[in-house]
């Protein structure tokens, strides 16, 4: 038996095992085209992520096995008009397949999140958060996003948004999973945030998102280049269907991408993402210029109450020119969410390389707690 | 879906130049400069691979003194033992969560083979 198929046997004895736990209940409206349209529904941003807003706090509660006082530290470090705040720690240990299958332990994520009202319409909002350094206090400190808010109607999740400062410029399906082939290599990789000027409008069935960046000088990014971003996203009812294009002119390449998402309600317990670009890169130093292409296909399940899966198959040919480069990763995740505060996933991933032909296979088995302050 | 688009797309020889420049632009930089990785502030082992020159001036340490792992002619196995371009390649390979196609390992074995031709 390969490792690849000992890790897909793994993920899919784990995932059935607890699943056949779980009872029946309701869906996961928030994630719904045809019920919460625009991420505003529930998240303070117009992107999506980060602090939750009213709605999005009851929302954690109300599809949480145990639900509880949704708000900061369970309402200890809530209760201002003008404040919100938050965080995410996140931890992860499993069994992770590098040259053979092996334990692995680490954390991932250690951020804290606030957002002030500063005046009519204006918000100032702010992560900072732990991260890899080096030798140096600062290098362990980063602070994704930084930037202030406008929003011209403050009490509605529509309308129009102007955003400033460092913060992920909207492309793509935004999915939670930095690890998603999409997200790595489709031009929203992980610290990708730089700083820019964004103006949104949202609307009940449309979005449209126009982001100018350039790169962050002081602390580090992973993007390099300067360019802007679009994406434009139609949701009439149980179906969703975006264009987008970004563009980055760095020291060592340029960049042009375009694509599109999709998201489409099949029922209310079960929904399908997918998403779709290809890239133009070309060199500073000379050479051919290459062509990539990027894709991801996600269904999520609600099988009940507090439970979530999701099964995606993603894409990524770093060469289109060049034989037997291109990627695949097989996911198998299962999301529990305890409490308003509390959820645990266990993330199963098989990934090969022109489907074991090119190259090693690998994957993993890990077990992520997630606490939500 | 879209991997089925994908067959028979590309099926000529790997023409793609063997050169310091374009492997770091191509292959090193995407695969080793991560965040939280060989990033400019990570700079795992000393090594950053974020940019085109510093993943130049990295792969010139590696291949010349061998780096924080050996010294003294162990370079060149070193650094392609470590992204499992060799036979003798160790227990724990680079990238730790997404190998290198072995299309992109004969590239770097082909650029070995020359010489490393480009590095500063």
């Amino acid at each position: 038996m390969t490792a690849a198929t000992r890790l897909a046997l793994i993920a899919m004895i784990s995932a059935l095992a607890i699943a056949a736990g779980s009872r029946v209940a309701s869906a996961y409206p928030q994630f719904q085209p045809g019920r919460d349209p625009t991420c505003t529904g529930c998240h303070i941003s117009p992107a999506g992520g980060g602090l939750l807003n009213e709605n999005g706090l009851a929302t954690a509660a109300q599809d949480s096995q145990f639900g509880g006082p949704p708000e900061a530290a369970h309402g200890a470090l809530a209760g201002w008009s003008w404040l919100t705040l938050g965080g995410d720690l996140r931890f992860a240990a499993g069994a992770v397949e590098d040259h053979g299958l092996g334990p692995q332990a680490f954390p991932m994520q250690l951020e804290f999140a606030a957002s002030a009202k500063i005046a009519a319409g204006f918000s100032a909002n702010a992560t900072i958060g732990a991260t890899r350094g080096n030798n140096t206090v600062s290098s362990f400190i980063l602070s994704r996003e930084h930037y202030v808010m406008w929003q011209a109607d403050p009490d509605a999740p529509t309308g129009l948004f102007v955003r400033v400062g460092r913060f992920m410029p909207v492309y793509g399906l935004r999915l939670v999973d930095h690890t998603a082939l999409t997200e790595r290599y489709g031009q929203t990789p992980l610290y990708g945030e730089t700083y820019g000027a964004a103006i949104e409008y949202l609307a009940d069935k449309y979005e449209v998102h126009a982001t100018g960046f350039v790169h962050d000088p002081i602390q580090e990014s992973q993007e390099h280049g300067n360019g802007g971003a679009l994406y434009a996203e139609l949701h009439p009812g149980k179906f969703a269907i975006a264009a987008q294009a970004r563009y980055a002119n760095g020291p060592d390449d340029v960049r042009t991408a375009g694509g599109g998402t999709g998201k489409y309600d099949i029922s209310d317990d079960l929904v399908l993402q997918a998403e779709a670009s290809v890239i133009h890169q070309r060199f500073t130093a000379g050479g051919p210029a290459r062509n990539q292409l990027v894709s991801e296909l996600v269904a999520s399940w609600f099988p009940a109450d507090a439970w979530q899966l999701d099964v995606g198959v993603g894409q990524f040919d770093e060469d289109l020119h060049v034989p037997k480069v291109d990627r695949e990763a097989f996911d198998v995740d299962l999301s529990y969410y305890l409490n308003a505060h509390w959820n645990f996933m266990l993330l199963n991933r098989v990934q090969t390389i022109d489907f074991g032909r090119g190259g090693r296979s690998s994957g993993w088995c890990l077990l992520q707690l997630h606490y939500r302050l | 879906m879209f991997t089925a688009v994908l067959v028979g797309c590309a099926s000529g020889p790997d023409d793609r130049p063997v050169t310091a420049d374009y492997l770091s632009a191509t292959i090193f930089v995407p695969a080793c400069g991560r965040a939280a990785c060989h990033s400019a502030t990570t700079a795992s082992h000393g090594y950053p691979f974020d940019t085109v020159a510093s993943s130049n001036a990295s792969l010139k340490q590696l291949v010349t003194t061998g780096g924080a792992t050996g010294g003294n002619g162990r370079g060149h196995r070193d650094l392609l033992s470590t992204i499992g371009a060799s036979s003798n390649a160790p227990h724990s390979l680079m990238p730790p969560d997404d190998p290198l196609p072995e299309a992109d390992l004969e590239l770097v074995r082909r650029w070995a083979d020359l010489g490393y031709p480009g590095l500063p």
